[in-house]
């Protein structure tokens, strides 16, 4: 009796002591295992400029949603230009941003904006859900009361400025050489995250004796994607061509003059800028970067980009049959079968040669 | 990681949505309430009833050109139509009938000429309320309820009372003619409007807050491609409802505070004005009785000028044409005309059905819960239960559908019809089911 009273009393002693040690060793190997993930995780990623890399291990929450910016700059990218000899694919490096365009042309000016706003938009849309620390709604529309409408903000508006202002640090920051691609990069970037703001949605809602409007509380709101990627490729052919200045002899590039200008006239925020003339993107080239047209599909009846013609850049076209078999118009047949007709149907595929 | 955003998603919930939704909120209404406190406090000045009725339309002037600026001359003018009609009236019998006429042809030509949806549609609550307390004072004078037509400043007084003039509710004549005989001040009159208040901004954080991020950051059900479609329906039908109760205790609020909204019975007076009743909302025993509790006033005041008046035609028609009248108190609006006639037939078949079942099976299935001392056999088995269960999970569903698209700049009819497509018309479809089920048990 005394030997069981004097064990239980031991355990009591004891299990909290152990309980810390546990909880703590846990902590401890809790966290060194997300540093080190991090780190394993940042050094992986290709093509990574230092300063990248930099803000990748710092923010290690931050990487995925920007991976998730960049993919989606690109998908939206070969939607827009699905019909085109230039798919928005390219041979060259492969980093998280996509394959990069070594011309300094219109399609990697598209690319640059299409890919920055991409990314201000998932961390946007991120900051507005919780899925990224220091970040949430936007603080400035607090108490904003807007004379003419007369509404005032509420709810939760997207902080497009956090998203925009980290997107400008970490995809801004991929630019290292001083020359003049570096300036058309950093203003293409830049028109991509402008258009984004610009595109900023307002919604309220009504409060009122029976769903009537009385009183509104109000935010703002991402748009969606699409509607970025069309305001884009309409500047995307309207880009113009530019050069670089240097404010003197033997420095470096400081500023982007408009080419056919005869003074010094600058492109606005949201013009997209090109440098060289795009290549015909008809031929495979490893020094242009251009993945070619060769065994693409394309329309033979059509008279635009998609069209064989077009698209094949008069080298023509290669056509597939296929034959499609299936059994229709089937009757039952007293008494007692099925009885059925084989239809069949050719369809012609086209492809570059 | 996923816990932390969790974590992290309520503490930004809380910085960028509660705390700027509470601000804007008191922040919209403070000069209301004030206004309302005003008013109560100079009552119990010992005014002659003159400028006290005249201190209210003062306040509700004032009030008016608050929320709606220089568009209130629209208000000011109906009101005006409305009494120039009672005046030349004076010694008719229909005066109801009549007025109510006027008033319908008003809200037609201002909707469809006279100004812009918006501002039509901002304004909507007040004209509403207008409407209903004129068309109310007509059918009162009509039966005697009232005894004389009310001098100018006293018909002024009852239509801008400012404690119902915005947010509602209607409140009848002789209830505004009791109130500016102004009862003392008390704790349960403070405590009343206070507690008002604090629900209120409550059902403003709910609307704002909490409903749009229901699933899956409040509760973790995630669904399917089909049942996330509910799940977002189920989300903005709670919003609006939330949006619905914020209104309704902010009209409890202002008009307690103003004075009004007390029951007195034996020298007890009763601070309990109550517009809608969340709880048989959100936990319906009944469409009918969701329809009841959604806005208590303005079900008796459809009641009482509307359904006794037409049930002559017909229980059927008398349901019908008070839907339409309630349609047409919103507006020309296809999407809540749509959404009220649903809900009229929805209210009618259960109805029927629901009675029918109660006397073929002798049990407790009414639409509208039984008194104790019913004549009933069955009330307490687990199949009474089980089938009154099964009609309140229907009418969630149905409310979940009937409020899946209320959002603020609505009106274009392909909207509502769109978005009950995605939801395969499930309550029609329901409806129509009942509703043959109902004909082959008669």
């Amino acid at each position: 009796m005394r030997s069981i009273s004097s064990c239980g009393a031991l355990l009591s002693v004891y299990y909290p002591q152990i309980f810390l040690i546990l909880t703590s060793g846990s902590y401890l190997a809790l966290s060194s295992v997300v540093a080190l993930g991090a780190n394993i995780i940042c050094n992986k990623i290709p093509g990574l400029a230092p300063r990248q890399r930099a803000i990748c291990q710092s923010r290690p929450d931050a990487i995925i949603i920007i991976g998730e910016g960049a993919q989606l700059g690109i998908n939206e990218c070969q939607y827009q230009f699905r019909y085109g000899r230039w798919n928005c694919s390219a041979l060259g490096e492969r980093t998280v941003f996509g394959q990069e365009l070594r011309v300094g042309s219109k399609e990697a000016a598209f690319t640059y904006a299409i890919t920055a706003a991409g990314v201000a938009h998932a961390v946007t849309a991120a900051c507005s859900q919780g899925n990224l620390s220091h970040c949430g709604c936007d603080r400035e529309k607090q108490g904003y009361h807007d004379q003419e409408e007369g509404w005032k903000w509420g709810g939760c508006s997207a902080d497009v400025k956090y998203g925009v202002e980290f997107s400008r640090r970490f995809v801004d920051a991929r630019e290292i050489k001083k020359n003049a691609r570096r300036l058309m990069n950093l203003h293409n970037n830049e028109a991509g995250r402008k258009v984004l703001e610009e595109r900023m949605k307002l919604e309220c809602k009504c409060h009122g004796v029976s769903g009537s409007c009385t009183t509104k509380t109000c935010w703002t709101t991402l748009p969606k994607f699409r509607e970025i990627g069309y305001v884009l490729k309409e500047r995307y052919t309207t880009a113009l061509e530019v050069e670089a200045v240097r404010a003197t002899r033997f420095r470096q590039p400081s500023f982007l003059r408009l080419k056919q200008s005869r003074g010094y006239i600058k492109p606005t925020d949201t013009d997209l800028v090109f440098l060289e003339r795009s290549p015909n993107y008809c031929e495979e080239d490893t020094v242009t970067g251009s993945a070619g047209t060769r065994g693409r599909l394309c329309n033979h009846t059509s008279p635009l980009t998609d069209g064989c013609n077009l698209m094949c850049c008069g080298r023509g076209h290669n056509t597939h049959q296929y034959t499609r078999v299936w059994q229709c118009n089937c009757k039952f047949q007293w008494c007692c079968f099925v009885k059925c007709n084989t239809c069949s149907e050719k369809t012609e595929v086209f492809t570059c040669k | 990681m996923g816990s932390l955003s969790r974590q992290a998603f309520f503490q930004e919930l809380g910085s960028g949505c509660l705390l700027p939704t509470v601000q804007q909120g008191l922040e919209q209404v403070w000069q209301l309430l004030l206004i309302c406190l005003v008013c109560r406090l100079s009552w119990r000045l010992g005014l002659p009833n003159f400028l006290k009725h005249l201190s209210t339309v003062v306040g509700g002037f004032y009030t008016l050109y608050l929320f709606f600026e220089l568009h209130m001359v629209w208000v000011v003018l109906l009101s005006l139509l409305c009494y120039l009609i009672l005046f030349l009236c004076r010694h008719s019998s229909s005066r109801g009938p009549f007025l109510s006429i006027t008033i319908l042809i008003y809200l037609l030509l201002g909707e469809l000429h006279m100004m812009d949806t918006t501002t039509w549609h901002k304004m909507r609550g007040s004209q509403m309320v207008v409407a209903m307390k004129a068309v109310s004072l007509a059918f009162d004078l009509d039966k005697g309820i009232v005894d004389k037509v009310p001098s100018p400043v006293e018909f002024m007084g009852y239509i801008y009372f400012v404690g119902t003039v915005i947010f509602g509710p209607w409140i009848s004549f002789n209830s505004y003619m009791d109130a500016v005989e102004s009862r003392k001040l008390s704790v349960s009159w403070f405590m009343k409007s206070v507690i008002s208040c604090v629900k209120s901004q409550l059902c403003l954080l709910i609307s704002n807050c909490v409903a749009p991020y229901l699933f899956p950051y409040f509760i973790p059900v995630f669904g399917n491609k089909l049942l996330r479609k509910w799940l977002q329906a189920y989300e903005n039908s709670l919003s609006f409802h939330f949006s619905n109760y914020f209104v309704s205790f902010l009209g409890e609020t202002t008009t307690t505070l103003a004075g009004a909204g007390f029951t007195e019975e034996k020298d007890n007076l009763k601070w309990d004005m109550t517009i809608a009743k969340p709880l048989y909302v959100e936990f319906p025993r009944s469409m009918v009785e969701v329809v009841t509790s959604w806005n208590l006033p303005m079900s008796r005041w459809l009641n009482t000028y509307v359904f006794r008046k037409a049930l002559r035609y017909g229980s059927f028609t008398a349901i019908i044409m008070t839907y339409t009248a309630s349609a047409l108190l919103h507006g020309l609006s296809f999407h809540i005309g749509a959404v009220l006639l649903t809900l009229g037939f929805i209210t009618y078949i259960e109805h029927v059905l629901r009675k029918r079942l109660s006397a073929i099976l002798n049990a407790c299935v009414l639409s509208k819960r039984c008194p104790s001392d019913c004549k009933h056999r069955h009330k307490k088995e687990l199949w009474v239960y089980l089938i009154n269960g099964t009609f309140s999970m229907l009418a969630l569903l149905h409310l979940t559908y009937l409020g899946s698209d209320f959002r603020p700049q609505d009106g274009v009819a392909s909207h509502t019809i769109q978005k009950w497509t995605q939801l395969s018309w499930t309550s029609h479809w329901l409806t129509f089911a009942l509703w043959v089920f109902y004909r082959l048990i008669l």
